[in-house]
């Protein structure tokens, strides 16, 4: 409690008022505010009890104590009155059950089809690739003939097709879009192409009759097989990891020459073989190629003067590994039990 | 195809494992898909490519083992006694149609004794899947296995005036092959006939009649080219294939052909004895002339990136069998073997036969392309924006097969009268359509899931609907008026409320750019329950629909409980909306809301009450917001009671309250004159 100072200066002054507010500000309940403030400021209060010394103290200092005196008092009377009235006493909370479940907002999903497509086209936006289109139900012309595949040759025996008639069918390829894109524009030419594509196999855990790929294209002067392996590379390690290796075998592929199905080390095993890879060390994951001079010559592009490759890979597939998933089939049933995984 | 390693190793007697040897062969043009350890041996299941058919037989594999490891090929013998007369006095070959048979050979031989093969042939064969008939049959199965080269024996005694006459079959001709298929001949196809009538189908399979038995004593040995083309036509038409057709149709080394026929002869004779007739009786139109290509050597390391030395280049392409044919330090000019005739004719074929022994694995990974930034089209943009909205307000994305039964294409169809496209299904023979709307296909998907036990399906999908094209489109180019017109659209199933799905359609709206230009118009439309279906309009031309599902499209799907369903043009959201944005400079003074309850009769839109508020052009009247509509207790009978709130606000000054209250009595008044009544 702080002590009324028997004679008044400056300093016993501000003793009592340091220690009066160090009280003030202690007071927690309302009634303990209001009997501090009945002690203090009251009518027979301390504050008054110092005022009533002012009389005895030395004339010159009269003016200031006096001042400091009226100042103290309103100090006060503001740490008093600014005390809140502390809400009646609640109830004690119970304690929050943390392991209740959440209630969920709604939340969908993106397929997990569309999920790949995007993933992958995300890398390859980052390296400069644009989206390009192309129609679904497709001319003979630009699904085989303008990709260096005749009628009635065996190339074709890769590529069993829907036909609404003659020469228009269901494309069994997304590498339609590359000649669409070459004969719609010049070089330089950098484009994926997603969508879907038709073949009519018999639908078991990894065939189906609808499935999605995805194509690339790269045309320019100067563009090498160097090029391919580096942007292949870059895709493969954005989308698998840092540490995957790559390598070509040779293929074939009517629209591209040299052809190649390119592997990477198996992400799972790092290439030492195991049930992924089925013991390979190495899994298949996309065909590629330099652009052949004949599909050039289809679009009418000077083969001597740019050089181009071109990829292409089942999305299918590519998410499959992704999901470590054994069944294309769930992917058109939509089984929401199925598409809540993701 | 299959194939053994020490068949390989007898023709390349390499020292490496098998393993590694399939690892090299893999990593250059002839992948072995699969090893399988056999007893004393190892078997090889290799995959061919079309364009490597000088790979379809051991000869051809052991050709690569020689250029990848330098040891050298060792043909195997092909040389025999010939002990009989000459063949020209008992046989004779006439080749009627050489354009599609471009080289026949026959050879005869007479006395043979058809048996049992030895172990070591059937064995062989056996390890390749080939069952082991006779030793004749056998010579000839094992000789293409070898060499590629498929092969016949003909009984020769069967063959009516000792005659082969390679001919178009006549109208209605017929013939039973060995698999005992009656063959239903076109004049377009090829046969081998005798002088009265058809014995094989030229290149994909003999006859029953002539077929070696045991009581065949003359063989005559068919080893022929046919044109690739029309084996593979015939062979699809009459729905018969053989290892040989196979080999037929992808193309055959003419001139190993005549090789062939030798290297079997030897065989016959040592498996089953019999006299060789003197000579050869051969056809063939035009003799192989080697091809000769160019390559330059910058060009090579232009394609490929690399920096492979002009004398390793030219030393590969001689260890594949390219002869040189002149050449300077720039270029070498090589002459094509004829084993590789159908698949290297260009600079870019020696390319790939370079660097697939050189190794693709020496190519640097180090590109040199540019940075750019690619353009993102307003369609990507926009089906980023319209998937993050659907998928945020609940809805999971789907995938949905595109191809209906007709069943499916009849339940409804927003934007096209013409019937569904039709193609062959061969796989799924009823769904032969092409679908123009994907509103079935998510109600199959509801379905599915609910005889999963999964009842709440809120689903959409943004894909393809086709529809047919009318006769001429504009801007589209001619040739692809063949095809149909591709509609990106995107479909919703709701299961909570018609008014759910609205404003999940104009949660999308407005994240388009389309905030407020959306009109709906109810329509009739029978896929939807009567007066709850509607048409989305924007600037007063069609871009979607929505509805409750009607009870005949629920029966058809099985469905206890209607959904709620829209589908809406994306493409059209697209080209009209806008995914920029600018800023509105926020309000500095303060707002003044007023809530008002107004009973009207049922048959007062909501449209029309916000109609009349906004006709008084009230300056300050901000924002009219619907809350929700009661019926019930204090609202008579065929009215209802709408609740809304206006909200006032002047830009530079604070609102008094009776300027509040007197646009609030302007606002009551105006909906009297709607027979609205102020609740209480």
């Amino acid at each position: 409690m702080a002590q009324t100072p028997t004679h008044l200066t400056p300093e016993t002054l501000g003793e009592f008022r340091s220690a009066a507010l160090a009280e003030a500000q202690a007071a927690a309940t309302p009634a303990e505010v209001e009997a501090l403030r009945a002690r203090l400021l009251g009518r027979k209060g301390q504050v008054r009890d110092i005022f009533a010394l002012l009389g005895q103290a030395a004339p010159e200092q009269r003016p200031l104590l006096g001042q400091l005196l009226n100042a103290l008092r309103q100090e006060l009377e503001a740490a008093l009155v600014a005390k809140p009235a502390a809400a009646p006493a609640a109830p004690p909370r119970p304690v929050f059950d943390f392991s209740l479940p959440g209630r969920l907002p709604p939340r969908g999903r993106l397929h997990p089809i569309n999920e790949t497509i995007e993933a992958v086209k995300d890398i390859f936006k980052r390296l400069g690739f644009e989206v390009a289109v192309g129609p679904e139900v497709e001319l003979d012309y630009y699904n085989f003939e303008a990709l260096n595949i005749p009628r009635d040759h065996p190339s074709r025996d890769s590529f069993d097709t829907f036909f609404l008639h003659d020469d228009v069918l269901l494309r069994s390829q997304t590498s339609t879009v590359q000649v669409r894109v070459m004969e719609s524009r010049k070089p330089p030419i950098r484009v994926i192409a997603p969508g879907k594509v038709y073949r009519p196999d018999t639908v078991d855990a990894t065939h189906g009759f609808l499935f999605h790929q995805l194509e690339g294209l790269v045309v320019d002067e100067g563009v090498t097989m160097a090029d391919l392996k580096y942007v292949l590379l870059e895709f493969a390690r954005g989308l698998y990891g840092k540490d995957i290796r790559m390598r070509f075998r040779p293929s074939f592929f009517p629209f591209t020459e040299p052809s190649v199905e390119v592997d990477i080390s198996c992400f799972v095993c790092g290439g030492k073989g195991c049930s992924v890879c089925k013991k390979a060390g190495w899994i298949e994951i996309l065909g590629a190629g330099m652009v052949d001079p004949n599909v050039f010559r289809y679009v009418g592009y000077d083969a001597e003067r740019y050089t181009g490759f071109a990829f292409g890979m089942g999305v299918e597939r590519v998410t499959m590994r992704r999901l470590n998933l054994n069944d294309m089939r769930l992917f058109l049933e939509n089984d929401l039990r199925f598409l809540r995984q993701f | 195809m299959r194939m053994t390693f020490s068949w390989l190793r007898e023709l390349c007697p390499v020292t490496l494992s098998a393993e590694e040897m399939a690892r090299r062969l893999s990593l250059s043009g002839c992948l072995i898909e699969e090893i399988h350890p056999l007893p004393d041996d190892t078997l090889y299941v290799a995959e061919i490519t079309s364009n490597r058919p000088d790979l379809l037989g051991a000869v051809g594999i052991a050709r690569e083992m020689a250029a990848l490891t330098g040891v050298p090929l060792v043909l195997p013998a092909a040389d025999f006694a010939v002990d009989a007369g000459p063949i020209a006095a008992a046989a004779a070959v006439e080749v009627h149609a050489p354009e599609l048979c471009p080289r026949y050979t026959a050879r005869l031989i007479s006395g043979v004794r058809v048996g049992p093969s030895p172990d070591w042939l059937r064995r062989r064969l056996e390890a390749v899947n080939v069952r082991s008939i006779n030793n004749v049959v056998d010579v000839t199965n094992y000789v293409m296995f070898e060499c590629g080269q498929p092969l016949h024996a003909f009984d020769f005694d069967r063959l009516r005036g000792g005659k082969i006459i390679v001919r178009r079959p006549f109208e209605g001709e017929t013939l039973t092959s060995i698999d005992g298929t009656l063959c239903r001949l076109k004049p377009s196809m090829l046969v081998i006939a005798d002088a009265d009538h058809p014995v094989a189908v030229a290149g994909i399979m003999g006859g029953k009649e002539s077929e070696i038995s045991d009581a065949t004593a003359n063989v005559l040995l068919e080893s022929a080219q046919f044109e690739n083309t029309n084996i593979r036509r015939t062979s699809r038409a009459l729905g018969l294939a053989s290892d040989s057709s196979y080999r037929f149709e992808r193309g055959i080394d003419p001139v190993q052909t005549e090789w062939a026929s030798r290297r079997a002869v030897r065989l016959i004779q040592e498996v089953a004895g019999g006299r060789v007739c003197e000579g050869l009786l051969d056809f063939w139109a035009c003799p192989y002339v080697p091809r000769e290509v160019e390559l330059r050597y910058a060009r090579l390391n232009k394609v490929l990136g690399t920096a492979v030395a002009p004398d390793v280049a030219a030393a590969i392409l001689q260890r594949l069998g390219f002869a040189p044919a002149g050449g300077d330090a720039r270029r070498a000019v090589v002459r094509v073997p004829p084993w590789r005739a159908e698949d290297v004719a260009r600079e870019a074929d020696l390319i790939e036969e370079v660097i697939r022994i050189y190794g693709y694995d020496k190519i640097p990974d180090t590109g040199t392309l540019t940075a750019t930034v690619g353009r993102v089209s307003a369609f990507e943009r926009s089906l980023d924006v319209a998937r993050r909205v659907m998928i945020g307000a609940g809805y999971f994305d789907v995938v949905t097969s595109t191809f209906y039964t007709e069943a499916m294409t009849k339940v409804v169809s927003p934007w096209t009268d013409a019937p569904a496209l039709t193609f062959n299904n061969g796989v799924r023979k009823d769904e032969d359509r092409l679908r123009t709307t994907l509103l079935p296909a998510l109600l199959a998907v509801k379905r599915a899931n609910g005889a999963h036990g999964v009842l709440r399906t809120p689903l959409f999908e943004v894909s393809r609907v086709f529809l047919p094209r009318p006769p001429r489109t504009e801007g589209t180019p001619a040739r692809d008026d063949a095809l149909p017109i591709e509609r990106n659209v995107l479909a919703v199933l709701e299961e909570e409320d018609l008014l759910r799905l609205k404003g999940a359609i104009e949660s999308l709206a407005e994240a388009l750019g389309l905030a407020g230009r959306l009109r709906f118009e109810p329509i009739t439309e029978a896929f939807f329950a009567e007066g709850r279906g509607a048409q989305i309009l924007l600037d007063g031309a069609r871009v979607g629909v929505l509805g409750e599902v009607g009870p005949a499209a629920c029966a058809q799907f099985d469905l206890t409980r209607a959904p709620f369903m829209a589908e809406l043009d994306f493409e059209r959201l697209v080209a009209a909306g806008t995914l920029d944005r600018t800023y509105t400079r926020l309000p500095t003074q303060p707002a003044a809301v007023r809530d008002l309850a107004v009973i009207v009769d049922e048959a007062v839109t909501w449209e029309r009450i916000e109609g009349v508020v906004r006709a008084l052009n009230i300056a300050t009247l901000e924002r009219i917001e619907f809350f929700d509509v009661f019926r019930g207790k204090q609202v008579p009978a065929g009215r209802k009671s709408i609740a809304f709130s206006l909200t006032f606000r002047a830009p530079d000054r604070t609102l008094t309250s009776d300027e509040v209250e007197s646009a609030r009595q302007a606002c009551i008044g105006a909906l009297a004159a709607l027979g609205g009544t102020l609740r209480s």
